[in-house]
């Protein structure tokens, strides 16, 4: 039962992984979040934290091109020794673990509110585990192969939003930083978590092809994301006021609801639907990462039983955990927390570990 | 062994997935189309409701409910015992409010349903009436279909012609949340056996019934409001100065001798604001491209067509100032000038959007209309 | 018991095996009296003795309908009979001669129809290739017809399908490998490639995977497909079985192997990817723009025919709200009246069209013609009437059977047939939640599958854009420099940069 690695990863594959698990449940409720701190300024907000995540993804790839045959987990023992980079790897693996778990409850909590209100927890969590079992089984390189189709067949979705543009009022994006900037640098804070997946390059990198072209991968994930969240965003502030933005839970639902076609109404029906395939393929990478780094620690073999524990586990704990609205929440803030602390400040961190322990191997060769 | 395992894993999931506590067969459900609001002298919120009947042995094609209770979902819940279905709020075409209750209370509050329950349909158009909810089942359907569908052709035609606004139920719970602008809604006028869209009611900021604009005002709203989805229809009358070509005999005093309709287009659209001497100043700037439609006066368009723009634009002007002080006197915006406060005059807009229906009261606002008559058919 | 018998079987014929490995001996007598007894019954042997004019005795043995007799008659027997030439290879005129020492060789020889001249006095014997057995003329592929391609289908003799194949193509660089399969039948198969553009490694794998196969007789091609397929749990063709050898050419020139087995008309194409199942030869002579129209029907009938029923079941037993007002209200009349809830009426119809299909492929087709007429229409409109399905529902099924039909290729539209009941069944339990989550199920076992390890859901996923150009669409074929990258060739370029000519 060893894991079937065989092949590469092209550059289309690279980019599509990242920005899969960047865009998720995030989308959703994005504008309300952004728009709690920075109102119709969001968009202003979310280009600052497209821009920070940049730069920290090309943290990630230069830390990466140092080794460009070994993922995170063969890197931390390196830099920290045996132990310290066991920890570590545990803590990735627990944030995998953490990120991956809490992403499918709020995906299936949000099935439930919107679509199947009656339907037994235990039966949605079993269909919602099968494809993410048979996903991950196959390992990183039928997820980049699957994140590739993922983008093709679901490219229609952003365009879906642009039917709502029936009753814009442009005006509602004036005036301009009116409160200063201290809203607009405070909403910034809530735009980073829904850039987090960038650090799927830590997993990725070795598997990719061409390596020169990571930095372009990287940098075209996060405008690909950046570009989704700024249209849901605008579109959000020109439909509805500030006010009615904050009483949505999911204004980007409410922007798709009105919508219809001669043939089709509610499309949030059919949006919600199909859009669990986008939230999965934010669940599978992250539970990906963490059982990479599990089986770093165990050995490879462990693999295919650690994927169908956690499978279980998930499917199990769908009948002790009960699922309400502020757990979500709770949950989804935890691991904003949870992102910034390990995306952004771990990885400013190793960054500059490298960069010493780089500094200091070239000293020892002069 | 391992792909058996596989298979087999998958299997015995698929048999735990018996779960369909959401099934509900199309056929089973009653399904309303129109939904009616009243209060009755006790407060209690009387809901009336009319769902297509799908029964090849009925007789009727629509059947109605009623009930009377202190919310919206408990009503629901007593309409679930009357009716043979189960009640579903998904197909909701036009949810109608009855005048009197606007007059007394804020609706707002109780369509909370409509909006909290994400099976409901917010496309719903929202519409007043001006009579009793009971006579809607009186209405006379023999040559109109179903009840709901039938509503809601009427104000989607309506407003193609540009008698109406059309104000979805989620529109309005726009138009209630944003402090820039105030509601309008659809109004209707239940007489006897039939039913007929009689112009816009507005709503103050409270939510409570303010005034009604009949169906030329409505027009002229609309051109206030920027729309432009369909051409304004707007009449106009001539008036005894312009010059005749052919004989004076036909006296042009005669009213029917003096009519002309016209279909405008807005080509440009521009509000420049102010604020001076403690007051806001609005003028809208509104280029119109004007199509003849109707013209009972003889007339030379040829030589005279620019006299003809002229009294277009003034009497274009005099409706639109008219109705200006109308939505004024009420304390009212449904142009949602609001938004031009606030975008362009943020620190002003800060101290009084809590009033804004106040300052805009005594706001000074100017229409200057251009008309350009494009084409007059294909007579001269 | 059965065991036991089975072991002594095995056992008889390991000394069958001991005994066949003797040569032939210089008496005449001997060899005759061996062949006979290998022989012992089959009444179809002929053993004929010849005597020249020096006093030479000779055998020739034969199977008697496995030969071409004519050939027996005019270039064995008349020079040796009546002419008198000597018992030597070089002065019979049979275009294919050799001679062997073993006995064995001499049966097999026998058994596929070669004569053989066996000589008093000499320790060797001479074979012919004088095989000559009933066979079909060429005629169109049955469920491969095409409007504009050539109608010339292949054959149950290898040789005769090889000939056709290397009418297309008549250059060096295809080889032809032959590997014998099966224990009892010796099958001739052939694997076909073109040297300079078929990855090596490819080649051998294929090879390796047919040496591991041990069976006892192989039957027909799509046996051997179950033999040499990466995965076995799915209902996707990880070949294509094609009876064309247009077909087969120009897979071969997108750097795929072909295999050809003997007695069967059908060869074997692989590694194939998902889309093209989606391809016709017809497309490449019709006008491009219309062959487009056509790549993009297929794939959106591909989608009506595993989704619809599952949709209709969704959308009036779940999800009602996204259809709108009008439509929702004509299909809960005709649903009024039906008894049963939507899988079934679902079932009782996409049942009832499949069997109707069954029954009309196994019949001649004047009577199969009416088994579809009398199926579609009468039974859909009594049903109808009697109140059994709704109207819509009959409008879904005979729309998703008409799509089906849609896709060229045979296997694929089977595989397309079976997905909608899953998917039907899943949409009965979660609506429109289960189709999506159906569809994922679908698309990542897609995406996993490999043919012959390579993807087999390329050129989508993994995307290989310079396929597309002959995949969603199909461009003029001058734009289409390069050969496919799915099946992963070593040569490159198709053709020179060939401009429309006339263009000057």
């Amino acid at each position: 039962m060893e894991m079937p690695e065989k092949g590469r990863l092209s550059l289309s594959q690279f980019t599509f992984t990242i920005y899969k698990t960047q865009v998720g449940i995030a989308v959703l409720s994005i504008a309300r979040e952004v728009g709690q701190y920075a109102g119709r300024d969001s968009w202003i907000s979310i280009l600052i934290g497209w821009l920070i995540t940049m730069v920290f993804s090309l943290l990630i790839i230069n830390i990466m091109k140092k080794h460009p045959d070994k993922t995170l987990f063969d890197i931390l023992p390196i830099y920290f020794g045996k132990w310290l980079g066991g920890a570590f790897t545990l803590v990735w693996a627990a944030y995998g673990l953490y990120a991956s778990f809490s992403t499918f409850y709020a995906t299936l909590f949000l099935i439930q509110v919107w679509i199947l209100p009656n339907t037994p927890t235990f039966s949605l969590y079993v269909l919602f585990l099968i494809p993410v079992y048979m996903l991950c089984r196959h390992g990183i390189i039928a997820i980049g192969h699957y994140s590739d189709f993922v983008y093709l067949f679901c490219s229609w979705m952003p365009m879906l939003l642009l039917f709502s543009v029936h009753d814009a009022h442009w005006l509602n994006l004036l005036p301009i930083a009116a409160e200063g900037w201290l809203p607009i640098i405070t909403g910034v804070q809530s735009t980073l978590p829904p850039f987090l997946g960038f650090e799927m390059a830590f997993i990725l990198y070795p598997y990719l092809q061409e390596k020169k072209k990571a930095t372009k991968g990287v940098l075209i994930a996060s405008t690909l994301s950046m570009m989704v969240y700024l249209l849901v965003i605008i579109l959000a502030n020109i439909i509805f006021s500030d006010k009615e933005i904050q009483t949505w839970i999911w204004p980007t639902l409410a922007l798709l609801k009105p919508i219809q076609f001669a043939f089709l109404e509610r499309l949030e029906i059919l949006f919600l639907s199909f859009y669990t395939i986008i939230q999965l393929m934010t669940v599978i990478p992250y539970l990906y990462l963490a059982l990479r780094g599990l089986t770093q620690l165990t050995r490879k073999s462990a693999y295919h039983p650690l994927l169908l524990f956690m499978v279980a586990a998930i499917a199990v704990s769908s009948l002790f955990v009960d699922m309400t609205n502020e757990r979500i929440e709770r949950f989804l803030d935890w691991l904003s927390h949870a992102g910034l602390v390990m995306a952004f400040g771990f990885v400013a961190f190793l960054w500059t570990v490298s960069q010493l322990r780089h500094l200091i191997q070239r000293r020892r060769a002069m | 062994m391992k792909r058996w395992c596989h298979a087999i894993l998958v299997c015995l999931s698929l048999l735990t997935l018996t779960g369909c506590g959401d099934q509900l067969y199309l056929e089973n459900a009653d399904i309303p189309l129109s939904v009616g609001l009243d209060m009755d002298d006790e407060g209690n919120i009387i809901v009336v409701y009319s769902s297509p009947v799908f029964h090849e042995e009925a007789s009727k094609k629509t059947h109605f409910e009623q009930s009377t209770a202190l919310s919206f979902r408990q009503n629901r819940k007593l309409l679930n015992s009357q009716s043979q279905g189960n009640v579903i709020a998904g197909k909701i075409q036009n949810l109608i409010i009855s005048k009197q209750m606007l007059k007394r209370i804020n609706a707002f509050p109780i369509l909370d349903v409509i909006f909290r329950d994400p099976k409901s349909e917010i496309n719903a158009r929202a519409l007043v009436v001006d009579g009793s909810l009971e006579d809607l089942q009186n209405i006379s359907m023999e040559d109109k279909g179903r009840l709901g569908i039938a509503i809601r052709d009427t104000i989607d035609a309506a407003h193609q012609v540009s008698s109406t606004v059309l104000t979805r139920v989620i529109d309005f719970r726009g138009q209630m949340l944003d402090n820039r602008v105030t509601p309008y809604l659809t109004e209707m006028r239940i007489r006897g056996q039939d039913y007929a869209i009689t112009g816009t009611a507005l709503l103050n900021k409270d939510g409570k019934y303010a005034t009604s604009l009949d169906q030329n005002e409505s027009s002229l709203l609309l051109l206030l409001q920027h729309q432009t989805e369909y051409p304004l229809q707007l009449p106009f009358t001539a008036p005894l100065q312009l010059p005749f070509t052919t004989p004076p005999n036909m006296a042009p005093s005669d009213p029917t001798m003096s009519q002309m309709n016209v279909s405008l287009t807005i080509n440009r659209y521009k509000i420049s604001s102010d604020y001076a001497q403690g007051r806001f100043h609005f003028e809208f700037q509104v280029d119109l491209t004007a199509n003849l439609s109707e013209r009972t006066f003889p007339f030379d368009m040829k030589t005279e067509r620019r006299k003809l723009e002229q009294v277009i634009e003034k009497q274009l002007q005099q409706k639109l100032e008219r109705l200006i002080a109308k939505i004024q006197h009420h304390r009212l915006d449904p142009m949602g000038l609001g938004r031009v406060a606030q975008a362009y005059h943020y620190p002003i807009w800060k101290q009084v959007q809590n009033n804004w229906p106040e300052t805009l009261a005594k706001a000074d606002i100017r229409v200057t209309p251009h008309v350009t008559i494009k084409s007059y058919g294909i007579t001269f | 018991m059965f065991f036991r018998v089975g072991k002594t079987k095995q056992r008889r014929q390991k000394q069958d095996v001991k005994s066949i490995e003797t040569s032939v001996s210089t008496k005449l007598a001997e060899n005759v009296e061996a062949l006979n007894q290998r022989f012992a019954s089959s009444p179809d042997l002929i053993i004929k003795e010849l005597q020249n004019s020096s006093g030479q005795k000779a055998a020739l043995v034969y199977l008697e309908n496995l030969v071409d007799k004519t050939a027996i008659n005019d270039q064995i027997l008349r020079p040796l009979m009546i002419e008198n030439t000597a018992f030597d290879p070089a002065s019979i005129p049979i275009h294919k001669t050799s001679t062997t020492r073993a006995m064995d060789q001499i049966e097999s020889s026998i058994f596929i129809g070669k004569s053989v001249l066996l000589v008093d006095g000499q320790p060797w014997a001479i074979i012919f290739n004088t095989q000559g057995w009933p066979q079909r003329s060429i005629k169109e592929p049955q469920i491969e017809s095409t409007l504009k391609g050539g109608h010339q289908g292949l054959v149950e003799t290898v040789g005769l399908n090889i000939a056709l194949i290397r009418r297309y193509l008549p250059h060096r660089e295809l080889m032809l490998t032959k590997t014998l399969v099966g224990e009892r039948s010796q099958t001739t198969v052939f694997l076909l490639y073109l040297r300079d553009i078929c990855q090596p490694e490819l080649v051998k794998e294929l090879e390796n995977r047919i040496d591991r196969i041990k069976i006892d007789a192989l039957i027909n091609a799509g046996e051997l497909e179950e033999y040499l397929e990466d995965h076995w749990f799915t209902v996707f063709p990880q070949f294509m079985q094609t009876e064309r050898p247009d077909t087969i050419v120009s897979q071969l020139l997108q750097g795929r192997i072909v295999l050809i087995v003997d007695n069967s008309p059908v060869a074997l194409v692989g590694p194939m990817n998902f889309t093209s199942f989606f391809q016709n030869v017809d497309d490449y002579s019709l006008r491009w723009i219309l062959a487009s129209f056509l790549r993009f029907m297929r794939f959106f009938a591909f989608l009506i025919a595993i989704s619809l029923p599952a949709f209709y079941i969704a959308t009036i037993s779940f999800n009602y709200e996204i259809l709108p007002i009008d439509l929702m209200i004509s299909i809960g009349m005709s649903r009024e009246r039906v008894p049963f809830p939507p899988l079934l009426e679902a079932f009782i119809m996409e049942v009832t069209i499949e069997m109707i299909r069954e029954a009309g492929v196994r019949l001649p087709s004047p009577i199969g013609q009416t088994i579809g007429v009398v199926g579609g229409i009468v039974i859909g409109q009594a049903a109808v009437q009697a109140g059994i399905v709704s109207n819509v529902m009959v409008i879904v099924v005979a729309l998703t059977a008409i799509s089906s039909y849609i896709i060229p290729n045979y296997d694929m539209a089977s595989a397309i047939r079976l997905i909608r009941f899953p998917l039907m069944i899943i949409a009965s339990m979660f609506g429109m939640v289960g189709i999506a989550i159906g569809m994922m199920i679908l698309s990542i076992h897609i995406v996993t599958t490999t043919s012959l390890g390579y993807p087999y859901g390329s050129p989508i996923a993994p995307i290989r854009l310079p396929d597309w150009k002959d995949t969603w669409y199909r461009l003029p074929l001058w734009k289409m420099d390069k050969r496919p990258i799915s099946a992963d060739p070593r040569q490159s370029m198709r053709q020179g940069h060939s401009r429309k000519s006339g263009k000057n």
